[in-house]
């Protein structure tokens, strides 16, 4: 339950916090690359469960 | 030596206290039901009266509902005036000039509705949990009191199988729903309002699953235990058959001149003991059913407001944000269903229960 939880909470506020950060980005040539990698690693965050599981068994 | 006796004395033997507080518990708070006792129902099928009054209970669902959607309204207003903020935000973006400055505000304005959300779904979140425990508590108080009846009546194998089967079931679905179904239902709720904060989609399917996987499991779990339980009783209910009826032949033909007479009042008071069983039924029917409804009325009372704020800021607010808002109602609406789902396999096992037996009924 706990990693749960935790898992829910880490998603919101990465998710959340990458939004403010790409709002902010000035428009260099450099903001698609960030935003692929933010979309990276959000991807990263939901996976998470499954790779936790797969350390477990 | 009549049936009101014998009724009499099954009913004096019984201690019904714990069962009469959950009644008054169930029938005070909201009130649909009027409070009723064992005797009241007893006396009323014994005269062929109707158990209840139709109009009155309709008409105080009524009064429940409209009494919801006005304590859910203020909730809705503080929704759809953070949604008109969006739309001013998203409008006059142009006379900024920066463009930033406005999806900043509109991601903020977004997180403010998140809050207000999460609070409310939160609330019915817990209360769902609640109502899933006292049902519980009440079957678990129903089945002492019902299985010994049974087992009074002849049910002897019936009495002795059903009983931990079905405390075991009702035990282990409120674990499930409480550990499994309904957090799936929850996490699916905040990960849509997650996904309302940004343009794209990044676990809209994520939430659609969870949801999906949590009506899945909730019918997989009434069809499993249900359906164990259902033919535990069938099967032991043609044993209890050939017990009772043999016990009832060798009564009649092998003892001499009284055996005829004692056959039938053994006929007899088995049936008045089956009358108390299915009177003590009734009741169990009627504390989960007054038990279901308040919060049922209640939750669906929310999900129409989601639904109704999710269509006046349609025209208004961003796309996500109504979105998001239609799909909060929607998943308010799934734990009901899931909640209902769950009242309903109670209700099979105390069906199932007050179906068996009842006098020379022990036939199969």
């Amino acid at each position: 339950m706990d990693i749960l939880k935790q898992w829910v909470s880490n998603l919101f506020i990465i998710i959340l916090a990458l939004t403010f950060i790409e709002l902010l980005l000035p428009d260099t040539s450099m903001g698609k690359y960030l935003k692929f990698i933010f979309s990276l690693v959000i991807m990263a965050t939901i996976l998470y469960p499954i790779i936790y599981l797969m350390g477990e068994y | 030596m009549d049936h009101e006796t014998i009724i009499e004395e099954q009913l004096d033997s019984m201690d019904l206290s714990e069962l009469e507080d959950i009644m008054g518990e169930a029938t005070q708070s909201g009130g649909v039901f009027d409070e009723i006792t064992v005797d009241q129902i007893i006396d009323n099928l014994l005269n062929g009266q109707p158990l209840f009054d139709s109009d009155r209970i309709i008409d105080n669902l009524i009064d429940l509902f409209l009494m919801e959607v006005k304590s859910s309204v203020f909730l809705g207003c503080e929704i759809l005036a953070v949604c008109i903020i969006i739309g001013l935000l998203s409008n006059f973006s142009n006379s900024f000039g920066n463009k930033t400055v406005s999806s900043l505000g509109t991601v903020i304005c977004s997180c403010v509705i998140i809050a207000l959300c999460i609070g409310n779904f939160y609330q019915t979140y817990e209360y769902c949990q609640d109502t899933m425990n006292t049902m519980t508590t009440t079957m678990e108080i129903l089945l002492p009191i019902m299985i010994p009846l049974l087992i009074a009546m002849g049910g002897i194998s019936s009495g002795g199988i059903l009983n931990p089967v079905i405390i075991g079931a009702v035990t282990g679905f409120n674990f499930f729903m409480q550990h499994v179904v309904l957090p799936m239902v929850f996490l699916s709720a905040v990960f849509i309002l997650i996904n309302s904060i940004t343009e794209k989609d990044y676990v809209k399917k994520l939430s659609g699953f969870l949801r999906k996987a949590a009506i899945f499991l909730t019918g997989l779990a009434v069809t499993i235990f249900s359906g164990i339980t259902a033919i535990q009783g069938i099967v032991t209910k043609s044993a209890d058959g050939i017990l009772i009826n043999t016990a009832r032949f060798s009564l009649d033909n092998f003892v001499p001149i009284v055996g005829g007479f004692a056959a039938d009042s053994l006929d007899m008071v088995i049936s008045c003991v089956g009358l108390v069983k299915n009177a003590i039924g009734i009741i169990g029917i009627i504390i989960i059913i007054s038990l279901l409804i308040i919060p049922v009325i209640k939750i669906l009372s929310i999900a129409v407001v989601y639904k109704v704020i999710a269509i006046a800021a349609e025209p208004i607010a961003t796309k996500n944000i109504s979105d998001s808002l239609n799909e909060i109602g929607t998943a308010a609406i799934t734990m009901t269903v899931v909640l209902a789902v769950g009242a309903l396999m109670f209700l099979i096992f105390i069906t199932i229960i007050m179906g068996m037996g009842g006098g020379s009924l022990w036939t199969s």
